[in-house]
């Protein structure tokens, strides 16, 4: 079943009277339990086209359905709501409450949502699970700015996943990171797309992008080619894997 | 989570919440103040007793038996007065007071001053605030300024001079009176007073004999001011507020310092909130991404306010009294309060009332700004460093 369904999505920005058309009539469509990939040159659309289709910027035409809903046709409440309890997002560099702990980050936005309908224990429990999971519990109680990068990355990996979302949009989500931090997170997220989560990331990292099952190539606000990949399935695999992605990549233009 | 970014960070809270302490005390001292003059206490101070009634009538009567000195055309006056009175069933007794100038005595020190004698009152019915009530004929009580100029203390013996002689009094007591900028000296009610030299008086007043509750006073009022006109008729409060003759102007800048408070703390409000927004823009982006709607980051920093606000609240409650005391009683000793006043501090208005005003105004000044993060997108989580 098709969780994301994008048809001729138009994004154009007005500056200074000026028209950039930042995408152009794309269509795809993500399937439940795909990690698709998206790659291109800097500046060809990538990250809108990940905020127009999880609903955090308008789009300027076109339809875009999450789970069968027009995001179109949704209230800015309504949006948000979606964001809360379906999706989960993950940035380069994404801010946490400075006054918070990670701990008290991460369960946030399970604080604000009425979908799990618990008490803030049960909530805390999660969240220390979660924390575990992803190797951070001895973190919990630390303040944001006492925290590594790659540690501060794998509690938002933890925030995007605490309300059980449908899907998680990451826009470069290793792109701060060094090389071991970047393999640990790109390890945690292929887990959890193993767990049935849909992922969507954008991406200027091969042996990223070779992890996930179908990569897509976007240069002008279009698509220029997809790739599918076999599920991955163990490290054996990852060299092959890079090299036919970087064939393909060179194809591209890359 | 509003209270944790105020306890994690107050510094940036400091100037609002001191802004806020402010202006509130600002109000709650003014609103102590012209309460204070509009209340009965402030009688005592003006060296008079408290009375039931004031009244302004039969001033042509008063001012001519004063001229003439005609003792028996006052006390007449008083009783025409209190006939009237019995007349619609109202019990009690007309008293007035009446000022005489004289020059003082005392070693080498010598001036002239205001001298008060009460007509159909007793020396025991004022307030005396050091010695006792002069209980004969020749014992006097004065105020602090008198005693300070004639460098005379209590159990002294100061002269008077008056038209038949320099005459010896006791003194025996400190009273307080706002009359004359605090000179005065009160004769006991059978001192050897000549009412020729009267230089002029007060107006009546009258005190109900039979004690009759509260209810009963405001009804009786009511029929004395049918009888004599509204305008003839006061209070103890009322009349303490025309002596000083400031109450409304106080209260004209009562309100217009309100409406200036409420203004700042608008403005204070705004400016804080959107430099909060503006350092914030990330949070509050990164919130709205992860699916926060508008509402509820607009709650989010209103409640930092409401906190401060409540705060602040508490924390100027606390402190007014001490700052009336403080910026008002000075005031109050120039103008011959020597020992100063027992405020009137009205508690629904300056514990309740009046915070309420200026925490609604905050409340509702921080929604309208922090509206403002409407317009901030929750792509922006990513762009903002
Ligand atoms: N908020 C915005 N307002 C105006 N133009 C924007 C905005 N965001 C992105 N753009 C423009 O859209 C184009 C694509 O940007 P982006 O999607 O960030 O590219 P990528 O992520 O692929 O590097 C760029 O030319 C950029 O200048
Ligand atoms: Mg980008």
């Amino acid at each position: 079943m098709n969780i994301l369904e994008v048809k001729d999505l138009c994004k154009t920005y007005i500056i200074n009277k000026r028209q950039n058309n930042v995408l152009k009539n794309v269509n795809f469509s993500v399937s439940e339990g795909e990690m698709v990939a998206i790659m291109g040159p800097s500046g060809s659309g990538k990250s809108t086209l990940l905020y127009t289709v999880s609903g955090m910027d308008t789009l300027t035409a076109g339809e875009v359905k999450f789970c069968g809903k027009d995001i179109a046709k949704l209230s800015e409440k309504e949006l948000a709501g979606l964001r809360l309890d379906e999706m989960g997002f993950i940035f380069q560099q994404m801010h946490m409450l400075k006054n918070l702990t990670v701990l008290d980050n991460i369960i946030l936005p399970a604080t604000q949502s009425e979908k799990a309908n618990e008490t803030r224990k049960e909530t805390v429990q999660r969240g220390h699970e979660l924390m575990r999971k992803l190797g951070i519990i001895d973190i919990a109680d630390n303040d944001i700015n006492e925290v590594s990068g790659g540690q501060l990355q794998r509690a938002c990996i933890c925030r995007s996943m605490i309300n059980n979302p449908k899907m998680i949009f990451a826009d470069e989500p290793t792109g701060a990171l060094n090389r071991t931090s970047s393999d640990e997170v790109m390890a945690e997220l292929a887990k959890l797309n193993s767990d049935g989560t849909t992922i969507m990331l954008v991406t200027h990292d091969v042996k990223v992008a070779a992890r996930c099952t179908r990569v897509m190539y976007i240069v002008d606000g279009n698509i220029k080619g997809e790739y599918n990949l076999n599920r991955y399935e163990n490290e054996s695999q990852m060299r092959e894997r890079e090299r036919a992605l970087n064939n393909w990549l060179m194809e591209m233009g890359w | 989570m509003a209270l944790n970014d105020i306890l994690s960070a107050p510094k940036r809270f400091l100037s609002i919440i001191f802004t806020y302490i402010l202006c509130m005390t600002i109000v709650l001292v003014l609103v102590t103040t012209t309460n204070t003059l509009r209340s009965g206490e402030l009688v005592n101070i003006f060296g008079l007793h408290e009375s039931d009634v004031f009244l302004s009538i039969y001033s042509e009567d008063i001012l001519s038996a004063v001229v003439s000195g005609e003792r028996e055309k006052l006390e007449g006056t008083m009783t025409r007065l209190e006939t009237e009175l019995e007349e619609i069933g109202i019990e009690g007794e007309a008293s007035i007071e009446l000022f005489i100038k004289y020059n003082l005595k005392h070693g080498d020190n010598m001036f002239k001053s205001m001298t008060l004698i009460g007509l159909n009152t007793t020396t025991d019915m004022y307030i005396y605030n050091e010695g006792t009530a002069p209980q004969n004929p020749n014992e006097v009580a004065i105020t602090q300024l008198v005693a300070e100029k004639l460098d005379a203390e209590i159990g002294d013996t100061i002269i008077v001079c008056q038209e038949h002689g320099e005459v010896e009094y006791l003194v025996t007591g400190y009273y307080q009176s706002m009359n004359n900028l605090g000179e005065g000296v009160r004769f006991h009610q059978d001192a050897p007073v000549d009412f020729s030299m009267l230089s002029g008086s007060l107006s009546f007043q009258f005190d109900y004999t039979d004690s009759p509750d509260e209810k009963t006073k405001e009804e009786r009022f009511k029929k004395i001011e049918d009888l004599y006109g509204e305008e003839n008729v006061m209070t103890a409060g009322e009349f303490a507020e025309r002596s000083t003759g400031v109450g409304d102007a106080i209260d004209a800048i009562k309100y217009l310092t309100l409406g200036l408070v409420i203004i700042i703390i608008m403005l204070v409000t705004l400016l804080t909130e959107r430099s909060f927004i503006a350092k914030e823009q990330g949070e509050i982006a990164t919130l709205k991404a992860i699916g926060f709607n508008t509402s509820s980051v607009v709650a989010w920093h209103t409640l930092r306010f409401v906190i401060i606000g409540v705060v602040s609240s508490i924390i100027a409650v606390l402190i007014s009294t001490p700052v009336t005391n403080l910026a008002i009683t000075p005031v109050f000793k120039m103008m011959g309060a020597a020992y100063g006043v027992n405020y009137e501090v009205n508690l629904l208005e300056v514990a309740v009332i009046y915070p309420t005003i200026l925490l609604v105004t905050t409340i509702i000044s921080s929604v309208l700004t922090s509206l403002y993060t409407k317009t901030i997108k929750p792509s922006q989580a990513s762009s903002i460093e």
